[in-house]
């Protein structure tokens, strides 16, 4: 009995526990990041292109000595492009750089928007469509903050190699 | 138990001794005589042996045992070295180096050694039962001066002492001197050395008993001659281990499972009293400058001392012995005088102690402090025993020892005593404490004491190799603390000025000189070498990369600065008075840069010298090589090497090691004749190959020749021309030269005929690819009949490449200058389209073209559309023209790889990072004409694949079908 009652007692810490999430906008979806996994956040620096690359690899970065991959967010996760935005975002981008199972990576969003707390508990597992063609598949979870849904992205699925590779095969 | 922790340094160190041992092994089978090589070879065994042994790993601790053992009685002469037995040890040291292999991967020692155990006893067998006196005459150690002219005394008393000879007394008289304990010595030698094969039989041996009843006639033959020689504490030895045999024989009568591993001990613990026996049984080296040397020449000469000491003859050479024996009666009497009961603990530890401490004894002395004492001590204790010494070791681990013995150090310090002795004392015991601290490398705590206690401190490092590779010292936890406490303090600061007054006041200015010169040798030997991750190096390399690419940066920015210097004098017109201000800031930053400039070259220098390695790592690993490829044939070939100590990095060195594995064994297979054919060509008989390395400017360049039959250029036309290669009017405009290349195309041996025919070529794509990939070239040269040469040029480093800097639209690229040929300017109207490739025509031949800009998908910005910029690049046999837009320039450049996924396939090779900071993508250019290739045909619809092809390149085919075959699978 009392093994269980700690069990329980436990369970509900861990449960209680929170989260720290970077926000970010693409478009009008909202997404979150562990803040764990977020190494920096810069903006405007140049990129260089790779010819060859797979569309959604905008290129490299100079990042302290390091060149660094970034992807361009929307093209991986195929969400529609605001027209009128996109003339903007490439004199105003953020990238977030992210360390993503020891691979330094970033990847361009439309906007940070503020680092969040979140409760373990309130992230619920991902609907089938959620929403602007955003394939179930990249999303951790989903938890609603103030009648908005933040999207959890599995970062690790995104930067998958096998599909990358495909993915350029396929170009 | 598998010591983990140390088994990745056990790895690297045996792999070392297992690589010289290979090239001694080698050797001896050309100079089978030599006693040096054999030395040398047993000497690695037993390093081999030691370390295994440390960390726990049984398998190769036994071979090498035995294998140890082999050499022991190759060393002694028993056996002839034959061919049959170099094959042998050669394929116990492969064993050996298989078995490490194993460790290496899994982490356990995996293949079985019983076999070539079998085939070691088979020869050490043989001589199980040596003749004693035969011994005596053939294993004179010629190290030993003691033993030299006195055959026929030896005889005599070794038949006496033999006899298990009892009226000593006589003897002791006649001829207790320096010459009686050379022939003790030797005989304990041989005895021993019998006891230990002996005892090796024992565990498999049915008649074990009676092997037992042997040795223990040969210890008791021992004892008598310790008792005779007036060695109590040996004795004392003997009668335990005759006990100890006893009780093993009972055991074996009753039927009872017995260990014989104390065998063992006994003997180990015996020879460690002998520091000349141990020198025997473990280093027997003169020759080589290493550490083990600088033992055997502190124990030869200290045996010298003591034997010398034991005589009360009164000649000049004796104060040496009078001083030390002095002094170790000092230590003696007072500890024994409190500390009795303790005289005959006998451990390891103790044992080990005595050893060192005799070693330092010595080197602590050098003749000039000697002769200063002279007159301060008188020759009092003639009747000294040289066991004393070891008794009074005996003591050491104690904890109430140190505090008399600091006392005694105090008490001679005021006066009590010299100040040499108090120097001696002191620095009797500090080797001794580095030594037992810790067993590994403690580089904080010995350094200090090599730099400062200089001789002694020599002696410091060297009876710590010897202790952590002989016999790991068992750790005593209280010994450490205070051992750690007493030697920093009062060994290190003060003694050495005490040490140099007494030097100058005493010797002579040659002797000075002798001796500084005796330091600087002993420097060297023990050469400090550093292991270090070589990521770190690496990440050190990636920083200096980083101020490399700063000074670019300067650089620019000081053009920068002359520029807006320029424009200040002509847009702002500038008095004078300004403009000099704004040009001495310009010059100030002029200078930083230069500045800067230099100290990153240095450094940048220094760093990848980190890296590098004599290029012998390389070479020596091919003798062996040419050894087994000639085995089974009728050939005689000779590998001379030469240039062997050119550095290159050690990245390249493992990176090029294949290809010429390939090059050799092409030169041995099918470059060198027969022998019988060499000689109907009046050839001589052995034939030459010649491995040389040089360095030119920034690159290595390998040349492999032989003087074999060369390659026929006419063959190799005609199988070209066959296979369809080549087209015959591309053949006519060739040179010999460049025929013969051809045998580096891809495909182009595969077949069976041409390899048959030719005999070269086998796989030569590869080699040719692989030196490619180090941004290196190939060359190949022949004259037929007479020779052949291959050329291998490889840069410096990997990490940082000359390159040549060019515009692409917007873009920057960096093509690595080792692939371009030439840069041309050409019209566009020069270009004419050959089955849909661009092509110009370049000094008679036909060049196709690749425009980056079309493949990179960038639009070209150059407003000149007449005229364009071209870099011929050669990517083995086929040469290529890229346009640009713009040439910028050649620079040196830091390679940063790129993400996989972007690398691969992709044409580039990594990226770099330019002085203002931006990226240029490094282009592969080798990947690139494929890719552009599977491009075209892509264009040109798959249909006319076959069409196509005849014009490309083997190569190309290859990768043309892998492209298909892997888009068909996605």
């Amino acid at each position: 009995m009392q093994q269980e009652a700690y069990t329980r007692e436990t369970e509900q810490v861990e449960k209680e526990q929170l989260i720290q999430l970077v926000g970010f906008m693409i478009g009008k979806e909202y997404f979150g990041v562990d803040i764990l996994m977020v190494q920096e956040i810069i903006r405007s620096t140049p990129i260089t292109a790779v010819p060859n690359s797979p569309d959604f690899i905008e290129g490299v970065i100079n990042l302290r000595g390091s060149i660094i991959p970034v992807i361009d967010l929307r093209k991986r996760l195929n969400l529609l492009k605001i027209k009128d935005k996109e003339n903007k975002e490439k004199e105003d981008i953020w990238i977030i750089i992210l360390d993503v199972e020891g691979r330094t990576t970033g990847f361009i969003v439309d906007m940070v928007t503020e680092v969040l707390k979140i409760q373990e508990d309130s992230i619920e597992s991902p609907p089938e469509i959620v929403s602007a063609g955003l394939k179930s598949q990249y999303i951790r979870g989903v938890c609603k903050i103030d009648k908005r849904l933040l999207i959890l992205l599995d970062f690790n699925r995104i930067l998958l190699l096998d599909e990358i590779k495909k993915l350029k095969d396929v170009d | 138990m598998i010591d983990y922790s140390m088994l990745q340094e056990f790895i690297t160190e045996a792999g070392e001794h297992l690589d010289e041992m290979e090239s001694d092994l080698l050797q001896l089978e050309v100079d089978p005589e030599n006693r040096d090589i054999l030395n040398d070879i047993f000497r690695e065994t037993h390093s081999v042996k030691g370390a295994a042994e440390y960390v726990g790993l049984e398998k190769i601790a036994t071979l090498s045992h035995h294998l140890e053992n082999l050499l022991e009685i190759l060393r002694q002469g028993k056996i002839s070295v034959t061919h049959n037995i170099i094959d042998l040890l050669i394929s116990a040291r492969d064993r050996m180096v298989r078995l490490t292999d194993e460790l290496d991967r899994f982490n356990k020692e995996k293949t079985e050694i019983e076999d070539i155990l079998k085939l070691i006893h088979g020869y050490s067998g043989e001589d199980q039962l040596p003749e004693e006196k035969a011994e005596n005459s053939t294993s004179v150690d010629d190290t030993e001066p003691e033993a030299i002219n006195l055959d026929d005394l030896e005889q005599e008393i070794d038949e006496k002492i033999e006899n298990e000879n009892s009226n000593s007394d006589e003897i002791y008289e006649e001829d207790y001197d320096s010459e009686l304990f050379g022939i003790y010595l030797q005989q304990l030698e041989e005895i021993i050395s019998y006891i230990q094969t002996q005892a090796l039989q024992l565990p498999d041996a049915d008649n074990s008993e009676e092997i037992l009843d042997d040795i223990v006639k040969k210890i008791e033959s021992l004892r008598s001659s310790a008792n005779y020689m007036g060695y109590e504490s040996l004795v004392n030895i003997y009668k335990k281990w005759i006990d100890e045999i006893r009780d093993v024989q009972e055991g074996i009568s009753l039927g009872e499972s017995v260990s014989f591993h104390f065998m063992k001990d006994f003997t180990d613990k015996i020879v460690s009293r002998f520091p000349k026996l141990k020198e025997t049984f473990s280093e027997k080296t003169k020759e080589r400058p290493k550490v083990h040397d600088h033992i055997s020449e502190d124990t030869q000469a200290l045996q010298e001392t003591i034997i010398e000491a034991d005589s009360t003859e009164n000649d000049e050479d004796l104060d040496f012995d009078d001083v030390i024996q002095n002094e170790l009666d000092f230590f003696d009497d007072e500890p024994e005088e409190r500390e009795p009961a303790a005289t005959q603990e006998k451990d390891d530890i103790n044992l080990t102690l005595d050893d060192e401490q005799k070693q330092d004894t010595d080197s602590t002395f050098d003749e000039g402090s000697i002769q200063s004492e002279k007159q301060g001590i008188s020759k009092k204790d003639e009747d000294i025993e040289v066991i004393d010494l070891s008794e009074m070791e005996l003591l050491i681990d104690d904890q109430k020892l140190y505090d008399k013995l600091d006392k005694a150090f105090d008490s001679t310090a005021e006066g009590l005593m010299d100040p040499v002795s108090v120097k001696l004392d002191e620095e009797l015991f500090s080797p001794v404490d580095v030594t037992h601290v810790d067993p590994l490398p403690d580089k904080s705590f010995s350094e200090p004491s090599v730099q400062n206690l200089d001789k002694s401190g020599e002696s410091v490092e060297a009876s710590f190799f010897e202790t952590q590779t002989d016999q790991p010292v068992s750790e005593n936890p209280e010994i450490l603390e205070t051992e750690a406490e007493i030697t920093p303090g009062s060994t290190s600061s003060e003694i050495p000025m005490e040490k140099t007054e007494t030097e100058e006041a005493s010797e002579p200015p040659e002797k000075i000189i002798e001796h500084r010169q005796k330091s600087v040798f002993g420097e060297r030997l023990v050469k400090q070498t550093l292991r270090v991750d070589a990521k770190k190096i690496d990440s050190l390399m990636n920083q200096v990369g980083e101020l490399v690419v700063s000074r670019a940066w300067f650089s620019q920015l000081f053009n920068e600065m002359r520029d807006f210097q320029q424009y200040l004098k002509e847009s702002m017109s500038l008095d004078k008075k300004e403009m000099k201000q704004v040009r001495g800031l310009t010059f100030r930053l002029s200078e930083a840069t230069v500045n800067l400039g230099r100290v990153a070259n240095e450094l940048q220098e220094g760093i990848m010298k980190v890296r590098m390695l004599p290029i012998s790592n390389l070479f020596n690993r091919y003798p062996r090589l040419i050894r087994d490829l000639t085995r089974e044939t009728s050939k005689k070939v000779e590998l001379k090497i030469k240039g062997e100590d050119t550095e290159l990095d050690k990245m390249i060195i493992e990176q090029i090691s294949d290809p010429m594995v390939h090059i050799l064994r092409n030169a041995v297979d099918h470059g060198i004749e027969p022998t019988d054919e060499r000689i109907a060509k009046g050839k001589p008989e052995t034939g030459n190959i010649i491995l040389e390395a040089y360095h030119e400017s920034n690159h290595v360049v390998i040349e492999i020749k032989d003087d074999g039959k060369g390659i026929n250029p006419e063959t190799i036309k005609e199988t070209a021309l066959q296979n369809g290669f080549i087209s015959r009017e591309e053949v006519d405009q060739m040179t010999p030269k460049e025929i013969i290349s051809l045998i580096m195309k891809p495909g182009f041996s595969t077949a069976g005929k041409v390899t048959h025919t030719s005999g070269r070529g086998v796989g030569m794509d590869v080699v040719k690819k692989n030196v490619e990939k180090l941004n290196g070239t190939l060359e190949i040269d022949s004259r037929l009949g007479k020779e052949t040469q291959f050329r291998i040029k490889i840069p410096l480093t990997l990490a940082i490449i000359a390159a040549l800097m060019v515009r692409v639209g917007k873009d920057l690229f960096t093509v690595p200058l080792a692939n371009v040929e030439e840069t041309i300017r050409i019209f566009y109207e020069d270009i004419t389209t050959i089955e849909g490739v661009e092509v110009i025509y370049l000094r008679n031949t036909t060049l196709p073209l690749i425009r980056l800009s079309e493949i990179f998908g960038i639009s070209s910005m150059e407003k000149d559309h007449k005229k364009a910029f071209v870099v011929v690049v050669s990517t083995g046999m086929r040469k290529v023209g890229l346009v640009v837009d713009s040439l910028i320039g050649q620079e040196e450049v830091v390679i940063k790889p790129l993400v996989d996924y972007l690398q691969e396939n992709s044409g580039f090779s990594g990226a770099t990072i330019l002085g203002d900071g931006s990226i240029s993508l490094i282009l592969d250019v080798y990947e690139l004409v494929n890719l552009t290739i599977g491009n075209r045909l892509r264009q040109l619809g798959l249909g006319t694949f076959q069409g196509s092809t005849s014009q490309l390149g083997d190569s190309e085919k290859h990768s043309i079908k892998k492209k298909l075959s892997t888009s068909t699978i996605h």
